[in-house]
């Protein structure tokens, strides 16, 4: 099943028993990288050393979220700030966390605890058109692809991993991930079968500054 | 004259105790901002005195150069909880036509946050402009598009609005994986029974003055006896109750439809020192709709009736129909917006007093191109065509059908 949904190489792997880089790279069915997906590394046994805290920062920017898609790891925290010259208020009503906040022009918050794994679907009440994603995940180590659908992390502990792949735009029939087995230094693909739907635009229909709530 | 002084200044000091709880509820307010905008203007026309001085022309300037401190406005607002807020917007005018400052809106604003399912409810109260415009959209009912709003908006601006309650309901698209928003929206109101005097005796307008809540508007000397001199639209008379009911769809990233039907319920036999109180019923429409080439139409029809009766005959003194539409087509690049709208408007007068004749037919041409200096400042260049033909102006020395044209440049910033 798996074999059919992704295709991995592990291209080098050499007998070392200490903490390797490793580098995912998600590709679409035309073999191009998609960026901003996240991936994470779940782990079947609690992990000896706890991988560094992250602090991950989400930007209220130009009325969108930057980025759109989130992820964090067990020991990772999240800091919100908000770029822009208005008010924005942030919201998740479902989900394993549920909040909403006011943050005020250049102002940062970091008082929301996310503990309980899941996807968390964020707005603005302000600003409908915003939305975005932060997706806590049950994995050691997270973070998201770059430009190129890369995702890299710097040093993990050699061990059995599952590594996912995952974004609100994914039409995948089940989840893209493989089990690995991390010794030292590893490349692998993860490789869609379907195009991702299209990520929604974050934009008003009304393109203005001061607009009042008429 | 005398002895209405009294009557309207216990009524401006009745309207004044809502607004004073306003303000002694902002001092509970836990957080304050306040902003506003700037708009001075110079402006030539081509056409006869306005109807800002009681006269028959159908723009806000009279004929001739003028300087203007065309708006003037600062937005206060105060946020208590999350979801709940005032706003209260003063509007000051410097034209040489009507000079004056005061209170445009006041409000009482609540905004839930969405239920699981994605349905959001609003609710707005106090006084308030009716959920009409589609161009209105900036500080302190600003246009982004032009200087002068189009005449349906012109109107609204001039006397259609309300002390009221206003409540809706969103359904938001996107926690279903829709890209449809829907909201429902009804108004209660009360306090502007004139409502239609002013369409039907200076007939459709084209300008960016927004009546003050304390102003009376001069009407044309049209010589009935039931004409008064000047029009108070925000006064309450029959102690009805009127409504507005809303629905507006919103494609993401397409563009949104507002429908709508307003009746002030107004008892057409109820008249106080000559204010009396109008039937006034519309029903409207709007879009906007984004193109290509980041290209935005903007469209609005708005079509209804007024009527106004004596109180002992029963007889109808003023009994129209009136309709206007407009198509704007506005385009931005880079820093520069360009703007083009066309309209038309008509008052059709259905009753017998012929002396007395609101008949009006008209169109007009708006071309705007607005520069953006920076985040604040703007800078805006408008001419305005319209000609419109309406027999009663030939009872009283102008000519009947009449074009009016008008030159504005203006710099404006929003703060």
């Amino acid at each position: 099943m798996l074999a059919n949904l992704c295709r991995w190489s592990v291209l080098f792997m050499p007998l070392l028993c200490q903490a390797a880089p490793l580098s995912v790279r998600v590709m679409a069915p035309d073999a191009t990288g998609v960026s901003g997906v996240a991936v994470y590394l779940e782990s079947g046994v609690p992990m000896p050393v706890a991988a560094p805290r992250r602090t991950v920062e989400i930007q209220q920017k130009d009325k969108s979220f930057a980025p759109y898609l989130t992820v964090i790891g067990n020991n990772d925290k999240v800091v919100f700030t908000n770029r822009d010259d208005i008010t924005h208020h942030i919201y998740s009503v479902n989900g394993p966390a549920r909040f909403s906040f006011k943050i005020r022009e250049g102002e940062e918050n970091a008082d929301q605890q996310f503990n309980q794994p899941g996807i968390i679907a964020m707005g603005c009440n302000i600003h409908d058109w915003m939305s975005g994603y932060l997706l806590v995940a049950d994995a050691a180590y997270a973070t998201t692809t770059d430009s190129d659908g890369w995702a890299r992390f710097d040093a993990i502990e050699p061990g059995d991993y599952r590594v996912v792949a995952w974004h609100p735009q994914m039409r995948e029939p089940g989840p893209l991930s493989l089990q690995l087995t991390v010794q030292d230094r590893s490349e692998l693909n993860l490789q869609l079968t379907q195009p991702m739907a299209e990520i929604p635009r974050q934009k008003g229909i009304d393109d203005f500054d001061f607009l009042d709530g008429y | 004259m005398k002895a209405v002084l009294p009557v309207r200044a216990v009524r401006s000091v009745k309207a004044l105790v809502p607004l004073l709880l306003l303000l002694a509820t902002a001092t509970q307010a836990a957080e304050h901002q306040v902003h506003g905008l700037l708009d001075l203007r110079y402006s030539r026309t081509d056409g006869i005195a306005g109807y800002l001085d009681g006269d028959y022309g159908k723009l806000r300037y009279d004929n001739g150069g003028q300087w203007s401190q065309a708006q003037g406005a600062l937005v206060y607002s105060g946020e208590f909880a999350y979801n709940l807020s005032l706003h209260v917007i003063g509007n000051s005018y410097s034209d040489g036509v009507r000079d004056g400052a005061g209170l445009t809106e006041a409000y009482l604003q609540y905004r839930g946050l969405p239920s699981q399912t994605g349905l959001r409810l609003e609710a707005r109260a106090g006084l308030l402009y009716p959920t009409v415009s589609m161009e209105n959209v900036l500080t302190a009912w600003a246009s982004p598009y032009t200087l002068d709003y189009a005449t349906i908006n012109s109107w609204i601006g001039e006397e259609v609005r309300h002390q009221g309650v206003e409540v809706s309901v969103t359904r938001l698209g996107k926690f279903s994986d829709s890209d449809h928003d829907f909201t429902l929206g009804a108004a209660l109101f009360r306090g502007n029974d004139p409502t239609g005097a002013m369409l039907a005796w200076h007939g459709w307008v084209l300008g960016s003055r927004q009546t003050l809540q304390q102003e009376t508007l001069p009407l044309p000397d049209i010589g009935e006896w039931f004409v008064p001199e000047v029009s108070e639209p925000f006064l309450e008379l029959d102690e009805r109750i009127g409504a507005h009911l809303t629905l507006q769809w919103q494609w993401h990233n397409r563009g949104r439809v507002l429908a709508g039907h307003y009746d002030n319920h107004g008892d057409p036999r109820v008249a106080e020192n000559l204010q009396w109180a109008w039937r006034t019923r519309f029903s409207h429409l709007g879009i906007k709709w984004q193109l290509p080439a980041q290209t935005e139409l903007i469209a609005q029809y708005l079509q209804g009736d007024t009527l106004m009766q004596s109180a002992y005959t029963e007889e109808d003194l003023v009994k129209n129909d009136y309709h206007s539409a407009y198509l704007m087509l506005s385009k931005q690049f880079q820093r520069h917006r360009l703007t083009a709208r066309v309209e038309e408007f008509a008052v059709v007068d259905n009753d017998a007093i012929t002396t007395d004749n609101n008949d009006e037919y008209g169109k007009a041409s708006t071309l705007s191109y607005g520069y953006r200096f920076d985040h604040h400042w703007f800078a805006q260049a408008e001419y305005s065509w319209l000609r419109s033909d309406r027999p009663s102006r030939g009872m009283h020395g102008h000519r009947p059908t009449m074009t009016e044209q008008q030159w504005q440049l203006a710099v404006r910033c929003f703060f």
